[in-house]
């Protein structure tokens, strides 16, 4: 007899919702450079190496270490957010065409594909950000941070966003394919104004009402000032940050919706 | 529990030229029946399966399931190729809220294949492939099974997956797709055909190869009889039932 199936019905949504999830999410690790020996281990090690070889530079030029702030940890803080906000924009712009074949599974759909590789890489950069955080910590101290569920909480939303921002170019690319150029720009510019290498106390103030249209540097900034004692944003607006998530996913939601009889090629 | 298609229509596109692959057709699956589906004059019998399955949308027209659908059997088209068998059968697992142990166990039942389980779906020898793929979807219970095509195995594999389909067809309902009636006679009990891109059901399968004689200018009756005549012969001698 063929094994009963817990799935399907309308009473256990949310716990087959939970558990679709979950296994699109250790799917996506599994095939994740998945032709590589090793295969999810080159996936962390990517970013490893990156935010390795800035911290370094860092460290070893020390441009910057503003505000009696530990240069390590300063460039970890803004450094790992940014990389995970556009490593989580460009998987979920691209995982409905790359994963599509998961949707011959009846009851998966494309939200859960684009949720999964956004959780894929949410765990990847969590992995990463407590490793660099520890090696920080064990070199500079500052630990425990000022508000460590601050922290968190600004590290998840940067991976919402991430989310959000991605689901719009998805739904966009259906209509308008050159729309991935534009994302390649956000990605260039983000990365000077997103606060990843800098505070903004440390640019004039003349620029700060452009800059602060920005949420990504709200975020950043507040993972410093939710870290470090010592810093305090005089820009940083958590309902800044709220409120553009909440534009973010009502145009992404919809434009998923809209989207959706479009075939995905 | 139904499976019902209402008036569906759906166009593909091929060599960028689109056609209409199924005009305005009605289809219906309960529990229980065993159904066959043949194409031809160009049927595309695997866009119907697809859309009874739920990976295609019909352009018009409505789809009504009630009850879990299998997808279309045995292949399984989204399984990527780099995750070893194990994993592959614990992510099927988990999608359908089956614990993943048991699962294994009941795969291995049907497909001796135990040795390759941690190897990469895509370092399997086919013959294996193909019969772990096809018994990962019958090892789970589904109200309706599209079976896209009869999977290639081993003797051994052959026999259980017979043995699951039969039992599968006293409760539960099942669509097998068919290059000609004569190929289902003993298994189905009612055929649609897929001509072209109208949809004929047959009530019986005599109906169904008189339709098919009609077309084709031969009469596969006789020819159909003459090798059921074998057939049963044949395994008489070897003890074997048929599905």
């Amino acid at each position: 007899m063929a094994l009963e199936l817990k799935h399907g019905s309308k009473a256990g949504a949310i716990r087959t919702q939970i558990d679709v999830l979950i296994a699109l999410t250790v799917l996506a690790m599994h095939t994740q450079q998945g032709k590589y020996r090793w295969g999810y281990a080159w996936s962390l090690a990517e970013p490893l190496a990156m935010v390795s070889i800035l911290a370094l530079a860092h460290l070893v030029i020390r441009l910057i270490s503003p505000l009696n702030m530990p240069p390590m940890l300063f460039m970890v803080l803004g450094c790992v957010p940014w990389f995970m906000f556009r490593a989580i924009m460009q998987h979920t712009f691209k995982s409905l065409n790359s994963r599509r074949v998961v949707l011959g599974l009846g009851h998966v759909t494309p939200l859960d594909v684009i949720f999964s590789s956004a959780l894929t890489e949410f765990v990847t950069y969590s992995v990463i950000m407590i490793l660099f955080l520890s090696v920080g910590v064990a070199l500079e101290g500052n630990f425990p941070p000022r508000q460590p569920l601050g922290v968190i909480a600004m590290f998840v939303l940067a991976a919402v966003f991430g989310c959000g921002v991605g689901m719009i170019f998805a739904g966009l690319f259906r209509y308008f394919r050159p729309v991935e150029k534009t994302m390649m720009l956000i990605n260039r510019a983000g990365i000077w104004t997103s606060g990843a290498f800098f505070v903004v106390q440390q640019l004039p103030p003349s620029t700060w009402p452009y800059l602060t249209l920005n949420p990504m540097l709200h975020v950043d900034e507040l993972m410093r000032q939710f870290w470090f004692s010592t810093y305090q944003s005089p820009i940083a607006n958590p309902l800044y940050i709220l409120e553009c998530l909440v534009g973010v996913f009502t145009l992404a939601l919809a434009l998923e919706r809209k989207t959706r009889s479009i075939p995905i090629q | 529990m139904k499976l019902r298609l209402q008036k569906v229509t759906k166009s593909v596109k091929r060599g960028g030229k689109s056609r209409c692959a199924v005009d305005n057709i009605d289809f219906t699956l309960r529990s229980g029946d065993r159904t066959a589906l043949v194409a031809c004059r160009g049927g595309d019998a695997g866009l119907l399966c697809a859309m009874l399955a739920g990976t295609e949308k019909p352009d018009r027209g409505e789809i009504y399931r009630e009850g879990t659908v299998s997808w279309p059997l045995p292949r399984a088209k989204f399984l990527p190729q780099v995750i070893a068998g194990g994993a592959a059968a614990r992510f099927v697992a988990r999608i359908h809220g089956v614990d993943g142990d048991q699962y294994l166990k009941k795969i291995l039942s049907i497909a001796d294949v135990k040795k390759f389980l941690p190897t990469k779906l895509k370092q399997w020898p086919p013959l294996q492939r193909g019969e772990f793929l096809a018994a990962m979807g019958i090892s789970l219970d589904f109200d309706f099974y599209i079976i896209e095509s009869n999977p290639i195995g081993r003797p051994q594999f052959m026999e259980n997956w017979k043995k699951a389909i039969r039992q599968l067809g006293k409760k539960r309902g099942f669509l097998i797709v068919a290059s000609h009636p004569k190929h289902i006679l003993d298994i189905c009990d009612q055929v649609y055909i897929l001509d072209g891109n109208r949809l004929l059901h047959f009530s019986d399968v005599e109906g169904a190869l008189e339709y098919c004689a009609d077309f084709s200018g031969e009469d596969f009756r006789v020819k159909v009889n003459q090798e059921r005549a074998d057939t049963e012969e044949e395994d008489e001698d070897a003890g074997m039932d048929l599905i």
